[in-house]
């Protein structure tokens, strides 16, 4: 069955022999059955393979029945047929795994993510136009965050409080990938909801609308579904990507949030400068398209302006108002040297030929268990997808004492 | 240990390994500190499945890319033996496959408190067997006991 399952993944078992931590030649063994699969690994590879551990160790695929829902429908879309996509759902989807078992040890067994999804779906009319659902969704999602307060922007707050009610955020660069971003469920010690956000050549305004684009397809549209992916530059007339779309743009800058905003900086529409809209767009953390967007549907603005408005370049005066819009480069001369390496070398896990920049709260949480003497070291690797010596080295003058 | 009590099943001399302690003793090159126990004591070392499979994945590491050879050597020449259910027989006598089951639960069990696979597999199967354990790293023994 591994075989068959590795095979429908179209990805090369070497690539899979990595993201589980075993050495290429054993897991041809395990593929061609000529050693057993250890018992324990089977939660890991049934929750990356999206079938149940059983599954994994039967002969056959009988008849095509087990073909785990997620890696067909992946297969079935034309424009994810690339390699980078492919493994890098594989690598996240394992990171997600280890995610759901960071929060058993600390005693979180259930995702309150689920809660919440189920009381927005469920008071969501889907007769209703659109626009109306997204509004109505947002509302209550805002609520549900506790993001209802007035005019504050929620784009700080949007990650750490995702990950609390048990959501993985994951945002690493793919270069070589179509995809912006996707999500999906995965089977840990219980049922992890992933977003995944390309992060390369994005900024952090784009990606926290693309997330929660992501967060609404997790709550409408995942229930029947193993998967929900969106590429760059996608522009699908689909409802349930329009109601995404809206959806993100209600959570991140409704009208309270832009009436604020317009009122804290005396803004007039009419006489818009670049200046003015990168104010908006660093006081609603959200992307000069959104905001524009956003004001167009409130009627703020003409059609007309929000074409010229977003010819608009704001990133020199963005960069003076926010550290968020700095690049790379721009942002590491703004810290002390020192602590350059936690920003992004130590973060990035290589895994087969591709990298993944580890999330820093999950990495937080699994270096306070380590100094709490909670977990091992060896669990800390495991965990974070890297060998002992490799973590101990990078991670060495934040634990306590050298373990 | 001491010759077995009569009708008791024959004790095996044995110490197990956990993937930091052997892997050090293979970069430092000092196999021969097992093959003193084995020739002058009669101790085997054991190493669970999960050890083996870290064992095998860290020599891939191209930090310890020169200790390949020495794993492979330790396994084809009987330094480093794989715990199995079969071995298992001088020690429990004929209750192995539930012995076995026994390691592999509470081997799970340890792995779900904090500690990495091997060393959770080698920590069970030395307190299933009543055997000493290998190891270099004493947190995981912390870990084990603030349950």
């Amino acid at each position: 069955m591994l075989r068959d399952l590795v095979t429908l993944t179209n990805v090369e078992p070497k690539f899979w022999a990595s993201v589980f931590n075993v050495a290429p030649e054993q897991f041809y063994e395990w593929m061609s059955g000529t050693r057993h699969i250890p018992k324990y690994i089977l939660p890991e590879l049934a929750s990356v393979f999206g079938v149940q551990p059983s599954d994994i160790e039967k002969n056959q695929f009988e008849g095509g029945e087990l073909q785990p829902a997620i890696w067909y429908k992946l297969r079935s879309i034309p424009s994810v047929s690339s390699t980078a996509d492919l493994e890098m759902v594989g690598m996240v989807r394992k990171l997600c795994f280890n995610f759901g078992e960071l929060q058993s040890f600390l005693s979180r067994t259930t995702g309150a993510y689920e809660g919440v999804f189920q009381r927005v779906r469920s008071a969501i009319d889907k007769a209703a136009p659109v626009i109306s659902q997204a509004r109505e969704a947002a509302r209550m999602f805002r609520a549900e965050m506790g993001w209802e307060t007035g005019g504050t922007a929620i784009g700080d707050f949007i990650r750490p409080v995702l990950r609390k009610i048990g959501i993985v955020i994951v945002e690493s660069p793919v270069p070589d990938s179509l995809i912006e971003g996707c999500s999906f469920r995965v089977k840990s010690t219980h049922d992890i909801a992933c977003v995944f956000a390309n992060s390369y050549q994005s900024t952090w305004f784009r990606r926290n609308s693309v997330i929660l684009h992501e967060i609404c397809h997790g709550i409408f549209d995942l229930e029947g579904e193993p998967v929900s992916v969106d590429y760059r530059r996608e522009t699908s007339d689909d409802i349930s990507e329009r109601r995404a779309n809206l959806f993100a743009q209600e959570c991140l800058v409704p009208k309270a949030v832009l009436v604020y905003l317009v009122n804290r900086f005396g803004i007039h529409w009419e006489r818009l400068s670049a200046k003015n809209l990168a104010s908006l767009i660093a006081g609603s953390k959200a992307e000069q398209r959104l905001v524009l967007r956003a004001a167009l549907s409130h009627k703020m603005i003409t059609p007309d302006q929000h074409d010229e408005y977003l010819k608009f370049d704001c990133a020199a005066d963005l960069k003076k108002l926010s550290p968020q819009a700095l690049t790379t480069r721009e942002f590491l001369a703004t810290v002390p040297h020192d602590q350059h390496k936690w920003f992004f070398q130590d973060r990035f896990v290589k895994i087969g030929g591709r990298g993944l920049l580890l999330p820093v709260g999950f990495l937080k949480i699994v270096i306070e268990l380590l100094s709490a003497d909670r977990i091992t070291i060896d669990k800390a690797a495991e965990l974070t997808m890297m060998d002992r010596y490799t973590f101990q080295e990078r991670f060495r003058q934040m634990l306590p004492e050298a373990a | 240990m001491g010759n077995p009590a009569p009708g008791q099943p024959s004790q095996q001399d044995w110490i197990l390994g956990d993937t930091d302690a052997i892997i050090q003793l293979l970069a430092c090159d000092k196999l021969s500190l097992l093959k003193v126990l084995r020739s002058q004591y009669g101790i085997l070392t054991v190493i669970p499945e999960p050890v083996e499979i870290e064992l095998r994945n860290l020599v891939k590491n191209r930090r310890f890319q020169d200790v390949h050879q020495r794993l492979t050597k330790a396994f084809n020449n009987g330094l480093l033996t794989i715990l199995q259910e079969a071995a298992l027989s001088p020690l429990v006598g004929v209750n192995t496959h539930e012995a076995f089951e026994r390691i592999e639960r509470l081997g799970e069990k340890f792995r779900r408190l904090g500690v990495g696979s091997g060393e959770a597999y080698a920590h069970a199967a030395g307190i299933e067997l009543s055997l000493p354990v290998l190891s270099n790293d004493g947190k995981a023994i912390n870990v084990l006991m603030a349950y």
